[in-house]
């Protein structure tokens, strides 16, 4: 019988430990996962989603000299999930000769466009594809006003951004003839944190002037983006870095996103797993305690 | 690093990405002065930052470059292709100056009352547009959207299991799911009369898909903090190159002996039982 008490006893007080694990050792956990499989990196299947293709179809399908305007609305803070679907996207825009123009309603956003037209177009210059900032893309900078902005801009680029982020006059360059408005825009993407963001493209941009859209947006918020997917306000969508991983799929050029997926799904498995066993553990400390009529 | 930078200034760089970064991460051991200088540092370079931009992104080219080129175009009768009528038309952006500085009078308790004008000038404008696009992409749309056939799929595949079948392609079964999720939910939130027998019922089916939201919302909320942590843990490891002076193992070093000496000297009552 004292023998019972006692393995009974330390049961308890190994969960009663566990329950109360100070959150510290979680977070060491978790950093040690994260670092672990970086340094012994390993690759898991990436599944494309429906509305991953839907998006690369749409801008697969676009014809060489479109005009497309990407919106890029986040910054560094953001850069781990966004950047992958921002150099693979804008990468497929270039290699089809879209006629890129970016802008940004974060004033954060005009250095990661600058960032990222110095890596694709390096990219494609090694590769033999020159590409001219102005006649091929340009960067309008950023714009404060929010959703005003957003309409602003599309009754008309040149008096909106009436410079280019270099201070150039936007109504001097080859990219910006022989259009203005939203209705000349073949295309609107916008890779995007917050608000503004997607949701506000969608309603102040899409929904008034009835054009394609498609959008890259962190885990945060893609959930909020499926109604408007259902509804078609969206063409498709990429939804952090699992989104990332299945676009370098489909562009076939795998980079930082698939690289994380492993670990992403790695420490997944290990949140379940302590939400399970800590509840598995609170229920059978519950349950020793009742049985020794102590009272919950 | 992307871009030619000086070599000194791209050691440097990394240098305080990797010191910024671990400080930051301190924070999870406890609230420490390294994470509260940090913190300083960061609230005081975002909003110099954000000035700027705002200053060379907005007010130098909408408003100063316009007006410049406004009062030239009436000083010498035409300038740039404007007309001294263009020139008359640019000067109302004076009116949205002034509006704009009218904001700051809030902060002199005697004037408040002057920022009420831009005030209800931005709550309008801002309300107007919210109403007109909501009204389109949230409620139009969304409307039209779950209008869909439940005798007859949009595809062949009349169960998301069937062979070849993906989650998100049209079927039977999921706009079964959507029509009813929508229905219920809306239930749920129909609070005119008392939510009881088969209105009871509806609401509880309806509480079920808020729940099942929540918890794919929580979902994605860790999906996207593990990214932001493998970004992290990405850049330190990058940055951590011979090249650099190996500078994540310094100032985790550096974080450490500060948090250290911090904990033994200056937190010696908390030690005491």
């Amino acid at each position: 019988m004292t023998e019972r008490n006692d393995k009974v006893g330390i049961w308890e007080r190994w969960l009663s430990a566990f329950v109360s694990l100070d959150r510290r050792w979680i977070f060491l956990i978790v950093a040690s996962v994260v670092v672990f499989f970086l340094i012994v990196p390993v690759s898991m299947p990436v599944t494309v989603s429906e509305q991953v293709r839907a998006m690369y179809e749409t801008i697969e399908a676009l014809p060489a000299g479109a005009r497309v305007h990407l919106s890029i609305d986040y910054g560094p803070g953001s850069e781990a999930e966004l950047w992958p679907q921002h150099i693979a996207i804008l990468r497929q825009l270039l290699e089809k000769d879209c006629k890129v123009i970016c802008s940004s309603l974060w004033t954060d956003g005009p250095p990661m466009i600058e960032k990222a037209f110095t890596v694709v177009v390096g990219q494609l210059e090694k590769e033999g594809k020159k590409k001219v900032r102005g006649v091929d893309y340009v960067n309008l900078g950023f714009k404060a006003g929010d959703r005003v902005a957003i309409t602003k801009i599309g009754s008309s680029f040149k008096e909106t951004f009436p410079t280019d982020y270099q201070g150039n006059p936007t109504s001097a360059l080859p990219i910006m003839q022989g259009w203005d408005t939203y209705r000349d825009i073949d295309l609107l993407i916008t890779i995007a944190v917050g608000d503004p963001g997607a949701v506000e493209y969608i309603q102040q941009a899409q929904s008034r002037y009835n054009i394609p859209m498609v959008a890259g947006v962190t885990a945060v918020i893609s959930p909020q983006l499926y109604p408007y997917y259902q509804s078609r306000n969206l063409r498709g969508f990429l939804g952090g870095l699992a989104g990332a991983a299945e676009y370098e799929k489909l562009v076939g050029r795998p980079g930082y996103a698939t690289r994380g997926m492993f670990i992403q799904s790695a420490v997944h498995l290990l949140i379940v797993g302590l939400v399970l066993a800590g509840n598995v553990a609170q229920f059978a400390l519950w349950s020793m305690r009742r049985k020794r009529g102590e009272r919950l | 690093m992307t871009g030619t930078y000086d070599p000194f200034v791209e050691t440097l760089g990394v240098w305080l990405v990797c010191f910024f970064t671990l400080a930051v991460f301190s924070f999870l051991y406890r609230d420490n002065p390294i994470y509260k200088a940090v913190e300083h540092i960061y609230v005081g370079v975002a909003a110099g930052y954000y000035f700027y931009q705002a200053f060379r992104g907005t007010i130098y080219p909408n408003f100063v470059l316009h007006v410049m080129r406004g009062t030239r175009a009436i000083v010498q009768g035409q300038a740039e292709g404007w007309t001294v009528h263009d020139g008359w038309l640019a000067q109302w952006r004076w009116g949205a100056a002034v509006l704009g500085i009218l904001l700051l009078s809030r902060l002199v308790p005697r004037l408040s009352w002057l920022s009420r004008w831009p005030m209800a000038l931005v709550v309008g404008a801002f309300a107007g547009l919210n109403l007109t696009g909501f009204a389109k992409a949230n409620f139009i749309d969304q409307i039209a959207g779950t209008m869909l056939p439940l005798a007859a799929g949009g595809s062949a595949q009349a169960l998301p299991f069937w062979p070849g079948a993906t989650a998100a392609a049209p079927s039977i079964f999921n706009h079964f799911v959507l029509v009813v999720g929508v229905v219920t939910v809306l239930t749920y939130f129909f609070f005119s009369t008392p939510r009881t027998g088969m209105l009871g019922k509806m609401g509880t089916v309806g509480i079920w898909f808020v729940m099942m939201t929540f918890g794919a919302t929580y979902g994605s909320i860790v999906l996207a903090r593990i990214s932001l942590l493998i970004g992290r843990a990405t850049t330190l490891l990058d940055a951590n190159l011979p090249k650099y002076g190996y500078p994540a193992y310094w100032c985790a070093l550096l974080v450490l002996l500060a948090i250290v000496v911090w904990r033994l000297k200056f937190c010696k009552d908390e030690q005491q039982p």
